[in-house]
């Protein structure tokens, strides 16, 4: 066999897989029907009882407002499919572009400083996947401690204090954020494009189809002849370029960057939108499609309780509430067997 | 009160007279005067010199602290004396860990910032009996040490209220909405602003406070309340809160609804160069500064005094309030900002 | 004989090193000896670095701090070891020290209603998560994730309505401050607490039943559910004791710092998991302690304080956190991984073993060995219906008793002993057996001990542990390898344990080692105190006391040689070679009716096998580099049984030549004028006629008499 008919193999199983699932869709309704269907109650419910809710404008500055949670959570939701976590995300965020915003500072080009921001992001990235990868350990640690020392390193080396600026003159860079291009905020369309590129990536791909084998069965994904070790590597980079490109969304917008967001919970609401949308924890399952309706599902809820002026403490009760009601589905939707788990399987 | 008052007058007096004695004393004998000086100065000497500086904020890296470091480390060291920092980055753990050395070191001065009332109360209790004069940084503690050296937090945010007030209260023809965006629920800095704040607010019925939510200190999550703040009360007249760098999310906002003409935004903070640029850009509206690098010579300044007082820590209690300047877009010159300090 | 090479190879192989290192590695504390290593190397460190470090008054100081840690990286170790993991626990220290705020300084609840009260918090939050991961099967880290954010959202929500009042309000209490800041004999008051509840942790862990639960769910849970244990609700109370454990921690905190900020037990869950790791608590579950998760904590704890009062900043000590996170993970993973490889790589360690000249035993050489047939013709008892009768014995009544590899006695009755029956069923490995003077069979198990069965056929335990030798590395105190005993007049059981190094099932490994790895052991019945007698003997055997009662026989295995033991009379504790260089491996020893011994020979030696056993380098490549069943052993295609005099003579040679019924003859034993055959892998028991033997001799009766 070739590696090209391994490859279709490959493919079809995975196709077949899909086929199965919608077959299920007849039975039960997936979880994205249901998170999609409870976005749009919530929709409605907030339509009519608040004013100005369901205004342009409004929706405007809600999908903004979950805009960089979006890019983080589209670029998870690829680990998460591989039967992965990364953990490192914020960190990765905060200080690659707390690094670039340091760096503008200096005489060099934007473009170049772009690169070298994205080039940090990449290396943690690497070293996540080698460590899950190579030395085996389990990608909860493993990324909470290189998240750490990313974190570590920033604050050591590359940057000079909590916060970084952009100086004066950086309209480039700050159009990024502020801009407004086709009547869309530029993180929207950051967000949209971000989506649309790893969605292509996922479903269109061979290696991205090949993503889904890793998640779902890593020994036969090895069997059928997908080198699995770089393909996990593959996976964490996409996260950490996420991760960069959010930073750099979150800077441009707020023109500065606080690295304090990685004390923050931030991390728990991207895992909260990808589990939500139905990408399961036990790898192989769910897509980018899903990840956006979590996501939209909790820019409703965020905005319409904000604009009740609810309390960000009680807003922080209701997300754990709704994403352990999740997590209860999911486990109803895809039962595994605890027995055969390992510990940092979550 | 007129006691007081007659007690107050006398002492000046008593004070002048001593002056014109000793005045009257060293033009008459020029000799004595040298004396007098040598003494002052040996005094002065043996009081300060050597003696060991320690400062313990609640992180470094913020323009805050940095400047504050700034300023104790170079008039401290200008005095003569030893000047040491611990920075727990954020962890109050690291932080008790940290005074807890510090008082088994014997440190002469200990400068802190408190991360909330209560948490050092019982540290710096210690610290004081046992000999280490401790000054309190900006934010205080239950505990009444030797000094403490800062903003008024209540009669700051009163002050910001009272503007506010001005620009969006009765007769103004505005709509008097106000959204404040707090820091941290607990934090004492904020509770007293948002305090004195409120308070001052409450004097115009026309004033309304339509959101009042806690951004954490994030200048993200203050964007994104208050974009849909917004959304909500297209009319809003000001917005407030207790830390400019966390404002700067907000003027964002702000600006982005393209109602920079409208909303005014308020911050409080120190006088740093990402704050200035905001002012400048119209992002920030007015900035209530005050000056850590001078807050941190204030510091030294006290610590001199005890020094050469001899009191003993505790004994006599006193409060250094930092001078507030008013800063906006026309009053915002380059020599009121302070550059960001390179590592 | 020997060459000088050949002194220095003996010497040379007589210790070793790589044993000790093989042993020490196969120990369960090996694992803590790295934590342990680094906990000491970081106190050195702060020693050094720190000018007056280690002064108690410092110590003392210092460690008053830690002992809230403490109780959080317990709770952490304690759900890590069920297989789960618990990253609430920072915000339920948070929760409860803000409980216990509010009850003493609020609502002025006198300490001893605060304290039940706090730690009931701690145990309906920790039954939250229980619940959810015990009975709903949640997986433990995402469930304790959204806790920790529902508990810290709640603690943030309450605090401010109670904070201005937690601040002013205080009340009088002498229990109190003694828990905040109290010492006894200098010692923290909040450390002495701590102590306390690490021993009764301790003591639940690895001295009780639901700890042996907690551990079996955490190493494998399907065979614990086999094994009957209610997983859900282990489960559930760990969770539940991770909450008690963390609320104490808050209540210390409390009594200590009297403050609750919002910051308080931020990223707790973090430094207690890195703790519990660094301390050699398994991430995969099931292996953990007390003693683990307390040197865990001092490390993090010691390395943290020490870098800040040496002034070193945020982001180094959050990179070096991170590396030693990575570090002992990754050694935890790579450690589960491959140590049993390595192990077997280097534990076993062969010796040099001269045995000497071969003894001919081909056709026509006229010796006393010389091989013959006349066992060929054997009789089969329980053809294909035993498995292994390692050993036979007849009782008075003709009945002949077998042990076999289920670890059954089987019992044949009936003139021909057509008639089959399980006599006991004991499990290990039923090896040697005697009749003591009750009619009770003494049998040796392999894996077990000495045990007893008495005639009624109801099983009793007679020993499993001897002395420990105080300088092996190896516990060798428990039987691991009983192999054939007898009983002396006085009624003290003598018997042999092969070898201490190896199990039942690696018995033959030992034959490759050629070493002094096994004792002789005594069992007193009357002082019912067994103790080692004998040691470094070369896979000691068959045992036999002679027949006048004053001496024992027994058999070196490995190193072909039969040794006389004298246990009374003149020349007691008198140890001497009674017959050497046989040409094969000495096996069971019994008594024969003319006032000789029977001796069985398990094994050939062939001219090959005596030279790799002068050759440990070779053995040990062999070992190392070509799989098992490709090793060199001896010839086990041949059967043997000799009989010898009692003052060392070989005087008559039995042989089965190629092994054709009876192949590698572990025991025999004479009864009324036959010779019954047993071989440890047989499926059948042999018996011959023996024309010259008196027709009417049985074993029991010239033990004990007749009856």
């Amino acid at each position: 066999m070739s590696r090209q008919d391994l490859a279709e193999t490959a493919e079809n199983a995975s196709l077949n897989q899909n086929s199965y699932a919608k077959k299920g869709w007849l039975k039960k309704p997936s979880q994205e029907l249901i998170v999609l269907a409870t976005a749009l109650v919530c929709f409605l419910f907030f339509a009519v009882t608040l004013t100005g809710f369901a205004s342009f404008g409004n929706l405007v500055t809600m999908l903004r407002s979950i805009a960089v949670l979006g890019i983080l959570s589209t670029g998870m939701a690829v680990v998460v499919i591989g039967r992965g976590l990364d953990l490192s995300q914020v960190s990765v965020m905060a200080i690659s572009s707390a690094w670039v915003l340091t760096l503008m500072s200096s005489d060099m080009s934007l473009v170049t400083i772009m690169f070298l921001g994205l080039g940090f992001a990449l290396v943690v990235g690497i070293l996540n996947g080698w460590i899950v990868a190579f030395i085996e350990i389990p990608p909860l640690f493993a990324t909470l401690a290189t998240g750490l020392v990313c974190f570590g390193v920033g604050r050591w080396v590359l940057l000079s204090g909590v916060h970084a600026y952009p100086p004066k003159e950086a309209a480039d860079f700050l159009f990024l954020g502020q801009g407004i291009v086709f009547g869309l905020p530029m993180p929207v369309l950051i967000f949209l494009v971000v989506a649309g590129v790893i969605h292509v990536f996922l479903r269109r791909t061979t290696i991205g189809r090949h993503i889904y084998g890793l998640g779902d069965n890593i020994l036969a994904a090895r069997l059928i002849g997908i080198s699995v070790r770089p393909l996990i590597i593959l996976t964490y980079m996409i996260s950490a370029a996420a991760a960069f490109i959010a930073g750099i969304t979150t800077a441009a917008t707020v023109a500065s960057m606080n690295t304090e967001i990685v004390n923050s919970t931030l991390i728990f609401d991207v895992l909260l939108v990808v589990v939500l949308g139905g990408v399961s924890l036990s790898g192989g399952r769910g897509g980018i499609v899903s990840v956006v309706v979590g996501a939209i599902l909790i820019g409703i809820l965020l905005n319409g309780m904000t604009i009740l002026n609810i309390n960000s403490d009680v807003q922080n009760i209701a997300k754990a509430v709704v994403l352990l009601a999740a997590i209860i589905v999911d486990r109803r939707l895809h039962p595994k067997d605890e027995e055969t788990d390992k510990q940092g399987d979550h | 009160m007129v006691k007081a008052t007659i007690k107050k007058i006398a002492s000046t007096l008593m004070i002048a007279g001593v002056a014109i004695t000793v005045a009257s004393t060293t033009m008459a004998a020029g000799k004595i005067s040298g004396k007098t000086e040598r003494m002052v100065r040996s005094d002065y000497v043996t009081a300060v010199e050597g003696k060991t500086v320690a400062y313990v904020p609640i992180s470094l890296g913020l323009p805050l602290s940095d400047y504050w470091m700034y300023g104790i480390q170079t008039s401290a060291e200008a005095a003569g004396m030893k000047f040491v920092v611990k920075d727990p980055a954020w962890k109050v753990d690291a932080m008790t860990q940290a005074i807890s050395a510090l008082i088994s070191d014997k440190v002469d001065y200990l400068v802190v910032q408190n991360p909330d009332v209560q948490v050092l109360a019982k540290l710096l209790k210690k610290a004081e009996e046992n000999g280490t004069h401790v000054i309190q940084l900006n934010m205080a503690s239950n505990y009444r040490s030797s000094g403490f050296v800062g903003v008024d937090w209540v009669s700051h945010g009163e002050e910001i209220g009272q503007d506010i007030v001005k620009e969006c209260g009765t007769g103004s023809g505005k709509s008097g909405k106000v959204a404040i965006v707090q820091g941290e629920l607990t934090a004492a800095a904020n509770v007293w602003f948002v305090a004195g704040l409120k308070k001052a607010l409450g004097e115009d019925s026309a004033i309304s406070i339509v959101n009042d939510q806690a951004a954490q200190w994030d200048a993200t999550k203050a964007h994104d309340i208050t974009a849909a703040v917004l959304q909500q009360n297209p009319d809003l007249c000001a917005t407030a809160g207790v830390w400019g760098i966390m404002m700067l999310g907000s003027g964002q906002a702000v600006k982005e609804a393209g109602l920079s003409d409208q909303v005014l935004v308020y911050g409080s903070g120190s006088n740093s160069r990402p704050v200035c640029d905001a002012l400048e850009s119209g992002v920030l509206h007015k900035h209530f500064s005050y000056d850590s690098i001078l807050q941190g010579r204030d510091v030294v300044n006290a610590i001199q005094a005890i020094a050469q007082t001899g009191l003993e820590p505790g004994e006599k209690p006193f409060a250094l309030y930092s001078p507030i300047m008013i800063q906006d877009s026309k009053t915002v010159k380059a020599t009121d900002c302070h550059d960001l300090i390179a590592k | 004989m020997s060459s000088i090479t050949e002194t220095i190879q003996k010497v040379r192989y007589k210790w070793s090193f790589q044993r000790a290192v093989a042993e020490l590695l196969a120990k369960r504390w090996m694992e803590s000896i790295i934590p342990f290593l680094m906990m000491c190397m970081v106190l050195i460190f702060c020693a050094v670095a720190i000018p007056g470090y280690l002064s108690f008054s410092n110590l003392s100081d210092t460690f008053s701090q830690f002992a809230e840690f403490g109780f959080v990286v317990l709770a952490m170790t304690l759900v890590l070891m069920v297989g789960g993991i618990d990253l609430s626990v920072g915000a339920m220290f948070a929760l409860a020290d803000f409980v216990a705020l509010v009850l003493f300084n609020v609502f002025e609840i006198p300490v001893w209603g605060v304290i039940p009260l706090v730690i009931l918090t701690g145990a309906l939050m920790g039954a939250i998560n229980g619940v959810l991961i015990g009975y709903l099967k949640l997986g433990a880290f995402l469930t304790t994730l959204v806790t920790l954010l529902l508990f810290r959202a709640t603690f943030d929500l309450i605090t401010p309505i109670y904070a201005v009042e937690i601040a002013t309000g205080y009340q009088e209490s002498e229990v109190w401050d003694f828990i905040g800041d109290g010492t006894l004999f200098g010692i923290p008051a909040n450390i002495i607490i701590l102590i306390i509840v690490a021993v009764i942790a301790h003591i639940l862990l690895s001295r009780s039943r639901p700890g042996w639960h907690v551990a079996a769910i955490g190493s494998n849970r399907k065979a614990a559910r086999h094994a009957g244990i209610r997983i859900d609700f282990t489960i559930f109370c760990t969770y539940v004791l991770s909450g008690i454990l963390s609320a104490t921690a808050g209540l210390v905190y409390a009594t200590r710092l009297n403050s609750s900020s919002s910051n308080t037990g931020d990223g707790l869950e973090v430094m207690a998991l890195t703790a519990a790791v660094l301390g050699g608590v398994s991430l995969a579950g099931g292996k953990g302690s007390v003693g683990r998760a307390l040197i865990g904590a001092t490390t993090i704890l010691v390395l943290i304080n020490g870098l800040v009062r040496l002034g070193v900043t945020g982001g180094p000590t959050l990179v070096m956190q991170g590396m030693i996170m990575l570090i002992a993970v990754g050694i935890d993973v790579k450690w589960l991984k491959n140590k049993n490889k390595a192990i077997s790589k280097i534990y076993v360690v062969p010796a040099f073993l001269d045995l000497g000249e071969r003894p001919d035993a081909r056709i026509n050489s006229h010796t006393v060995f010389e091989q013959n047939s006349k066992l060929n013709n054997a009789r089969a008892i329980g053809l294909g219906t035993i498995d292994g009768p390692e050993d036979v014995i007849l009782d008075r009544q003709n009945r002949l008793y077998a042990g076999t590899r289920e670890g059954w006695i089987v019992r044949f009755s009936g003139d021909n002993h057509e008639h089959q029956e399980v006599f006991a069923r004991i499990g290990g490995r039923p090896l040697g057996m005697a009749f003591d003077a009750e009619d009770n069979l003494i049998i040796c198990i392999g894996g077990m001990g000495v045990y007893g069965v008495h005639p009624d056929g109801e099983v009793y335990k007679i020993t499993d542990e001897t002395n420990r030798t105080p300088w092996k590395i190896n516990d060798d105190s428990r039987l691991r390898l009983a192999d054939d005993l007898d009983i002396a007049p006085d009624g003290k059981i003598y018997f042999s344990e092969a070898t201490i190094r190896y199990e039942m099932h690696s018995w033959a490994m030992d034959g490759l080692e050629g070493r002094g790895n096994g004792r002789l052991v005594c069992y007193d019945p009357a002082k019912k105190q067994t103790r080692t007698i004998l040691r470094d003997l070369v896979f000691p055997n068959g045992v036999c006391i002679a027949h006048d009662g004053q001496s024992l026989f027994f058999a070196q295995t490995w190193a072909c040689n039969i040794m006389q033991y004298w246990i009374a009379g003149p020349n007691k504790g008198k140890l001497e070679v009674a017959i050497e260089n046989l040409p094969g491996n000495p096996d069971n020893i019994n008594r024969a009716s003319d006032g000789n011994y029977w001796l069985a020979l398990t094994g050939m030696r062939t001219p090959a096998f005596d030279l790799a056993m002068k050759k440990p380098g070779f053995r040990t490549r062999m070992v190392k580099r070509v799989p098992p069943d490709e090793w060199i052993y001896s010839n086990i295609n041949n059967g043997c049984v000799i009989k010898f005099s009692g003052d060392g003579e070989v005087l008559e040679t039995y042989w089965d030549k190629g092994g054709e019924s009876h192949p590698a003859i572990t025991s025999m034993r004479e009864h009324r004028g036959k010779l019954y055959l047993g071989g440890l892998m047989n499926n059948r028991i042999g018996v011959i006629d023996l024309p010259d033997a008196d027709p009417n001799w049985t074993g029991p009766e010239n033990y004990w008499g007749p009856k």
